[in-house]
C-alpha cells in the first residue's frame, strides 16, 4: 500500500481528536507551571542556606525537574504523534483492504456474468429463435421481390401489400402488433387476390403466415426462457436476444417488453463487439454507459449466438444481459460503512467506484459524490497498479477525511474494466468505546496492556510513565530529606516540592490515563475490523453460493438433460456428458457436474474420467438427492453441507448443490432426475478467508491470524491454518455469541492452544434468494499468550 | 510522640529506617564490585566525588529458605546514610575501613512516614537475630523497624573476620 508523506505531528492537525488537544493543552500548562516554581526553588535554597553543601543537593533536585518536564513533554508529543500515526496507518490498511475487497467482490460478480452471458449463448431456444427470424424475415423479403417482379400486377396495389409485409415484418416482436398487421396484411390480400390469378403468391404468403406464426411461439419460448434466467439470477435487470442486424427479437423483463422488443441496436458498439467475437469463449463487457436498452446507465455483458448454439459455428445474433449495476453496486458500497440505528450512513463516510476515466460510476451518496462527475481524489490515487491501494489525507468532498483507495484487478480470468474503489474516512473519527469493552472481550486490564495489538510505542512509553513516577517519588522524598535536615528554615521548601510532586503525580496519572484510553481504542478498533473482515468473508463467500444456487436450477432446465433422461438410449446421454462437460469448461470452480436419474444412478457427467468411479454408485439414500426429487418447482434447489461423501476422493470435501430435472425444462412439475453440481468448496473458501485476514500497513498478514468458517454446528469446514484451528475442529465461543442473529457480527477473544486470540464473528444472512446455511465466518489475531 | 520513617522494600517485606540516618535518595548508581568481600557488601559507587559502599539488604535480610524475589539492578533504589547520624563505632570503622559513605541498596522507596512512637512494639524474639528493633502495622501491611547500627555492625565483623 501506498501512504501520504507524513509530516510532523502539530497538536492543530484536524485529525486530533478535541478531547486530545485538551489533554495536551492541559499537560502543557501544568508542565509550564513547572518551570516558576523551580526559579522560586532556586532563590529559596538561597535564602534558607547560605552553605552551598547545602544548596547543591537541593539546586540538582530542581534540575532535575525541569528534565523531567522537558522529557515528559517529549514523551506526551511523541506518543500523540505515534498515537495518531499508528491510527492513521491502521485505517488506512483496514479500508484500504476494505476497498479492495469491496472492488474484488464486485470483479467476482462480474467473472460471474462474464460466464452466465457465454453459456447462455448456447441455449436452443435463442438460436431457434434468431433461426426462425431470419426464415420470417427472409420469406417477406422473397414475397416483396416476387410481388415486385410480377408483371401485370396494379402497381398501386402492390405497393400497399408490400408496404403492409413491411409491417409484418417489422412487428412480428409483439403479439398484438403482429395480429393487426396479419389482419391488415390478409384483408388487403382479400382485393388483391381477385385481380391476380397467381396462385404462387396466395402459396408463398400462406408459408409466410406459417412462419410467422412459428415465429411468435418461438419468440414467446425465448421470452419464457430468458424469464426463467433472470428468476434464477435476480440480479439482471434484463436480457435481450439480437438478430444479425441488431433487432431485439425477445427479452426477459415483461415490464420492458414494450418499449425494446423491435428497437435497432446496430449501432451501439456492445453489439458490434459481440459480433466479431471469434468463438463461444469470447465475450464483451461494455463500462457504465447509456443504450437503448435501458432508461438508465447499463453494464452489459454481451457475445454472439452461433449458429445450431455450437461454440465455433458463425455468429448468427447476439445475447446481450444488462446487469443490476447500480442496485449490486449500491449493496457493495454501502456495506461495511458505519450506520446509525435507522441503517443510515454516519456523516462523512462516503463510498465509490470510479472508472478508468476517473467518473464517479456509483455511489453511497449520489448528492455529494454524484454519479458522472469527477472523482475528487487525489492524483496518486489515480495512477494505481493493479490490485494496489492507497490511503491519503486531506479535505475530500468538504471535509477533513482519509481517503483510501484500491484499483481493480480482475479476478481469475476476468481482467476488470479498470474500475477502483474509494472509501472517505472522517479524520476526527471518534472512537465509541462501550464501558465494558474489556469485560466484552473478556480480557484482564493487564492482559491488554502487555497485548500483541498495542504498538511498541505503547510499551515503551507505558515503561517510561513507570520511570518517572519513580523519578518523581524520589524527588519528593528528598525533598523532604532536604528539608527535614534544614529544621525550620527548610519549611519554606515544603510547599514547592509539594507542587513538584503534584504536578508530577497529576501529569503520570493523565498519561496513565491516556494511554488505558489508547490501549482501549486499539482494542475497540481491532475487534471491529475483526468483524468487519468476518462480515466480508461471509458476503463473499454468500455471494459465491448464491451463484451456485441460481447456476444449478438454471442448468436443471436444459434440454440435453431433460432427454437424456426421458430416452434409455445412450447417444442423449453422451450428449448430456457432452453439455455438462462445456458447463464445467466455462465455470471452473466445480470438480464435477452430474446427471442423476430418479434411481440415483449417474447417467452423465462432465468429468469423463470418473464414469468407472461411478459406476455402482447409487445416490437414491443421500438427504439432499430425496429432497430434490421431492420438489416440483424449477425455482427450488437443494445443498448439503460440507461434508465428505462417497462422490469425492479421501482430500477432497465440496459441496454439492441440486436441482430437479424437468420435463420439457417446466417451471412446475415431477422431478425426473436430479441435476447436481459438485463446487470446489476447498479452494474457494480458502481463496476468499484468505482475502479477509487482517493486513499491516504493508499489506502483510499480520503473524499468527486466522480466518475460518463453521457450520452451524460450530465445526470448522475451512480454514487458513490446519495445524491450529483444523477443518472438523469443534470450536467453543463465548457465552454472547449464543443467540446472534443473521448477518449480526460480534467480537471478542477466545483461548486456544495456550494463546488468547482476538476473534471477529459474522453469521450468514444469504443473499437475494440464497438463504445461507447457518454458517458464520472468523476471522482471528494473537492477542497474547496465556 | 512523633518520629519520621523512611520505609522501604527489600525482598517483598517493608522496613524501616529513622529520616534522620537518611541524607538522600537515589536510583540507578553504577557499582563497582569488590573482590573477595562478603556478599552483604554490593560493592563499591562513587557519589558527588566521594566513596560509597553499598550494602546489600537483600542478602543482608534474606534468611534461608526465603524466596529470592528482588528488584532488576537497574531499578534498585539506594538509600545513602547520613554519616553525622551513625554513631555505633562499627559504623564509623565501616567508614573508615573504606573511606567512604554507607548506602543502602534496596527493592524500592515506599514513603515518609511519621509513627508514634507508643504504637511501636517490640518483635517476636528471631526477629532480633535479624537486626529488627521494633515493628509496626501501617496500611495493613507490618513494618519491620530495622537497627541501622547493629546490622553495618555485623556486616563490619563478619567483613573484618573474613
Amino acid at each position: 500500500m501506498s501512504t501520504a508523506k507524513k509530516s510532523g505531528f502539530s497538536i492543530y492537525n484536524p485529525a486530533v481528536q478535541v478531547v486530545h488537544r485538551e489533554f495536551y493543552e492541559e499537560i502543557l500548562s501544568q508542565i509550564g507551571s513547572i518551570s516558576p516554581i523551580c526559579n522560586q526553588g532556586r532563590s529559596a535554597a538561597v535564602e534558607v542556606s547560605e552553605d552551598r553543601n547545602e544548596e547543591e543537593p537541593i539546586l540538582d533536585l530542581i534540575a532535575k525537574v525541569e528534565d523531567f518536564a522537558s522529557e515528559l513533554l517529549r514523551l506526551t508529543k511523541n506518543l500523540f504523534s505515534q498515537y495518531y500515526q499508528k491510527k492513521e496507518e491502521f485505517f488506512g490498511s483496514i479500508y484500504g483492504m476494505t476497498a479492495y475487497n469491496k472492488i474484488n467482490l464486485i470483479d467476482r460478480n462480474l467473472l460471474e456474468r462474464t460466464c452466465d452471458v457465454r453459456w447462455w449463448a448456447m441455449e436452443k431456444s435463442f438460436w431457434t429463435c434468431i433461426d426462425s427470424y431470419e426464415n420470417f424475415t427472409n420469406s417477406c423479403q422473397q414475397l416483396i421481390a416476387k410481388l415486385t417482379e410480377s408483371k401485370g400486377e396494379p402497381g398501386g396495389m402492390v405497393n400497399a401489400i408490400v408496404e403492409k409485409i413491411t409491417v409484418l415484418q417489422s412487428s412480428v416482436s409483439t403479439q398484438d402488433a403482429y395480429n393487426a398487421a396479419v389482419r391488415d396484411l390478409t384483408s388487403a390480400w382479400g382485393s388483391f387476390s381477385e385481380r391476380s390469378d397467381e396462385a404462387e403468391h396466395d402459396a408463398a404468403l400462406r408459408h409466410l403466415l406459417v412462419l410467422g406464426d412459428d415465429l411468435r411461439r418461438i419468440t414467446d419460448r425465448a421470452c419464457l426462457r430468458l424469464e426463467d434466467i433472470s428468476e434464477s439470477y435476480t440480479l439482471y435487470r434484463d436480457l435481450v436476444i439480437l438478430s444479425r442486424t441488431g433487432i431485439v427479437l425477445a427479452n426477459a423483463n415483461p415490464a420492458r417488453r414494450q418499449a425494446v422488443l423491435g428497437i435497432c441496436v446496430a449501432h451501439e458498439p456492445w453489439f458490434n463487439e459481440a459480433m466479431g467475437t471469434q468463438d463461444g469463449s469470447q465475450y464483451f463487457a461494455q463500462d457504465v454507459r447509456d443504450s437503448r436498452l435501458e432508461n438508465q446507465p447499463s453494464l452489459i455483458f454481451a457475445t454472439a449466438i452461433r449458429a445450431n448454439g455450437r461454440e465455433t459455428e458463425r455468429p448468427i445474433g447476439a445475447l446481450g444481459v444488462c446487469f443490476d449495476f447500480q442496485g449490486e453496486c449500491q449493496i457493495v458500497l454501502d456495506e461495511y460503512l458505519p450506520k446509525d440505528s435507522t441503517g443510515v450512513i454516519a456523516d462523512g463516510w462516503y463510498c465509490f467506484l470510479s472508472n478508468h476515466r476517473q467518473f464517479v460510476i456509483s455511489s453511497s451518496d449520489d448528492v455529494s459524490v454524484p454519479v458522472g462527475t469527477i472523482a475528487q481524489i487525489p492524483r496518486s490515487h489515480r495512477h494505481l497498479q493493479k490490485g494496489q491501494h492507497a490511503m491519503s489525507s486531506g479535505v475530500f468532498y468538504g471535509a477533513d477525511a482519509f481517503v483510501c483507495s484500491a484499483l481493480s484487478d480482475g479476478y481469475l480470468e476476468y481482467g476488470g474494466l479498470g474500475w477502483s474503489c474509494h472509501i472517505i474516512v472522517p479524520r476526527d473519527l471518534p472512537v465509541t468505546l462501550a464501558e465494558d469493552q474489556l469485560l466484552v472481550a473478556g480480557i484482564s486490564r493487564s492482559e491488554l496492556h502487555q497485548s500483541l495489538i498495542l504498538p511498541e510505542v505503547h510499551h515503551q512509553t507505558s515503561a517510561r510513565i513507570a520511570e518517572y513516577k519513580e523519578s518523581i517519588q524520589l524527588i519528593s522524598l528528598n525533598g523532604i530529606v532536604f528539608a527535614s535536615k534544614l529544621g525550620r528554615k527548610g519549611a519554606a521548601l515544603a510547599p514547592i516540592f509539594d507542587h513538584i510532586t503534584k504536578t508530577g503525580d497529576f501529569a503520570t496519572a493523565q498519561m496513565e490515563r491516556l494511554l488505558e484510553e489508547m490501549a482501549q481504542t486499539e482494542l475497540a478498533q481491532n475487534l471491529a475490523a475483526l468483524e468487519m473482515f468476518s462480515k466480508q468473508a461471509i458476503d463473499l463467500v454468500d455471494r459465491n453460493l448464491f451463484e451456485r444456487a441460481a447456476d444449478v436450477r438454471w442448468w436443471a432446465t436444459d434440454h440435453f438433460f431433460h432427454e437424456a433422461l426421458m430416452s434409455p438410449e445412450s447417444a442423449a446421454r453422451s450428449a448430456a456428458s457432452e453439455r455438462l462437460k462445456v458447463i464445467n469448461n466455462s465455470y471452473t470452480m466445480y470438480t464435477d457436474l452430474l446427471l442423476i436419474d430418479d434411481r440415483g444412478r449417474i447417467v452423465a457427467n462432465s468429468r469423463p474420467e470418473l464414469r468407472n468411479e461411478y459406476r455402482d454408485l447409487s445416490l437414491s439414500p443421500l438427504p439432499w438427492f430425496k429432497e430434490t426429487m421431492r420438489s416440483h418447482e424449477s425455482s427450488s434447489f437443494f445443498t448439503s453441507d460440507v461434508v465428505h461423501s462417497s462422490l469425492e476422493s479421501e482430500q477432497v470435501n465440496s459441496l454439492v448443490y441440486a436441482a430437479g430435472v424437468r420435463q420439457g425444462g417446466a417451471r412446475v412439475s415431477e422431478s425426473l432426475g436430479v441435476l447436481a453440481t459438485l463446487f470446489s468448496w476447498e479452494t474457494e473458501s480458502v481463496n476468499i478467508l484468505k482475502s479477509c485476514l487482517q493486513k499491516d500497513k504493508n499489506g502483510q498478514v499480520i503473524p499468527g491470524s486466522v480466518a475460518f468458517y463453521t457450520n452451524a454446528r460450530n465445526c470448522i469446514i475451512a480454514t487458513t491454518d490446519s495445524e491450529r484451528f483444523p477443518v472438523g475442529a469443534v470450536m467453543t465461543f463465548p457465552p454472547a455469541y449464543e443467540g446472534l442473529k443473521p448477518g449480526q457480527s460480534i467480537s471478542g477473544s477466545i483461548l486456544r492452544s495456550e494463546q488468547r486470540y482476538l476473534i471477529g464473528s459474522t453469521l450468514t444472512k444469504g443473499y437475494r434468494e440464497y438463504a445461507g446455511l447457518g454458517w458464520s465466518a472468523h476471522v482471528v489475531r494473537p492477542f497474547s499468550a496465556v | 510522640m512523633l518520629k519520621q520513617y523512611v520505609v522501604f522494600t527489600v525482598n517483598s517485606s517493608q522496613y524501616g529506617i529513622p529520616l534522620a540516618f537518611v541524607e538522600e535518595f537515589d536510583t540507578g548508581i553504577t557499582v563497582v564490585q569488590i573482590e573477595g568481600s562478603v556478599p552483604e557488601i554490593a560493592g563499591l559507587a562513587t557519589r558527588r566525588g566521594q566513596l560509597v559502599t553499598l550494602l546489600d539488604l537483600h542478602e543482608a535480610l534474606s534468611s534461608r529458605g526465603e524466596s529470592n524475589k528482588r528488584a532488576a539492578e537497574h531499578s534498585r533504589k539506594t538509600i545513602l546514610l547520613d554519616s553525622a547520624a551513625l554513631t555505633h563505632q562499627a559504623s564509623k570503622s565501616l567508614q573508615r575501613v573504606f573511606s567512604s559513605q554507607i548506602a543502602l541498596q534496596v527493592d524500592s522507596i515506599d514513603y515518609i512516614q511519621s509513627f508514634q512512637t507508643e504504637l511501636v512494639t517490640p518483635p517476636a524474639e528471631e526477629m532480633k537475630e535479624r537486626h529488627i528493633d521494633s515493628i509496626c502495622t501501617h496500611g495493613g501491611r507490618i513494618v519491620h523497624f530495622l537497627s541501622i547500627e547493629s546490622l553495618v555492625d555485623q556486616i563490619y565483623r563478619k567483613g573484618h573476620v573474613a
